[in-house]
């Protein structure tokens, strides 16, 4: 397993887990660190957690686009955004 | 006098068939490697076309295109055409110049029929779509052409892209 799925996938074997996913120095991203980042949301999902991301180089949002994680990802400029919004988002659901 | 102004002809012809020849080779920048079929092979495989693509001038928006599509080819060739064996070869062929890439890569493992891949989409759920399917996607979207020839003994996958203008 290579590192990232194997984090990610530590990350989101405990219940409701909350991850933001900063990826300020990911300059290249391929279709293996795709389906590692979005196994990690559905797992992360299937258990009322969320996976968000943040600072994503113009490079690589724009594969997201191409793949549509967009859609799927919330996705925030930085990580104090990211924080924020996760932050407001747990105490609503408490 | 005929022999002298045959010489200075055929000198003349010669000049220019030169001149062609030069020309020709300095706007293109032609590749062949023969690779192992290993994940660690795949970064040779980048850096050479990054070198040639960077030396005809291509953004650095283009080469990561076409290095996205030159991995994901490289990774369904290692996975699916030789199932991860680590033995067997890839032979690639680039030819870039100012204007386009063209890379050819052939291997001699399992063929597949590429329309019957489909493409990804979320609500197919990503994380299980067929082995090779998002990188085949991937190929589609970041090149203008992507063809597939299987044959007996080897399989060929050409990929086409223009210059973004």
């Amino acid at each position: 397993m290579a590192p990232l799925e194997e984090t990610l996938s530590s990350l989101t074997t405990t219940p409701s887990p909350w991850l933001i996913v900063d990826l300020r120095l990911v300059t290249y991203i391929s279709s293996r660190g795709l389906k590692a980042l979005v196994s990690a949301w559905r797992r992360a999902r299937d258990t009322s957690g969320d996976v968000v991301l943040c600072s994503i180089n113009p490079q690589v949002m724009g594969i997201f686009e191409t793949v549509g994680f967009n859609q799927i990802f919330d996705i925030y400029p930085d990580q104090e955004n990211a924080v924020k919004a996760v932050s407001l988002h747990q105490q609503a659901n408490k | 006098m005929i022999s002298l102004q045959f010489s200075i002809a055929t000198f003349f012809i010669g000049l220019l068939l030169l001149i062609l020849v030069a020309t020709f080779l300095a706007r293109k920048n032609y590749y062949r490697l023969n690779v192992p079929s290993r994940h660690s092979s795949i970064r040779t495989v980048i850096d050479h076309f990054a070198r040639l693509a960077e030396s005809s001038g291509w953004t650095k928006g283009e080469i990561y295109k076409c290095r996205l599509a030159l991995d994901e080819a490289c990774v369904n060739i290692i996975n699916h055409a030789y199932a991860g064996n680590p033995d067997q070869r890839i032979e690639i062929v680039m030819d870039i110049s100012p204007h386009a890439a063209r890379f050819t890569l052939i291997d001699f493992g399992h063929a597949y029929d590429p329309d019957d891949v489909p493409a990804p989409t979320l609500d197919k759920q990503i994380d299980h779509v067929q082995p090779g399917g998002l990188g085949l996607y991937l190929m589609r979207k970041m090149m203008d052409e992507v063809s597939y020839t299987a044959g007996p003994n080897r399989n060929a996958l050409v990929m086409f892209k223009h210059r973004e203008k």
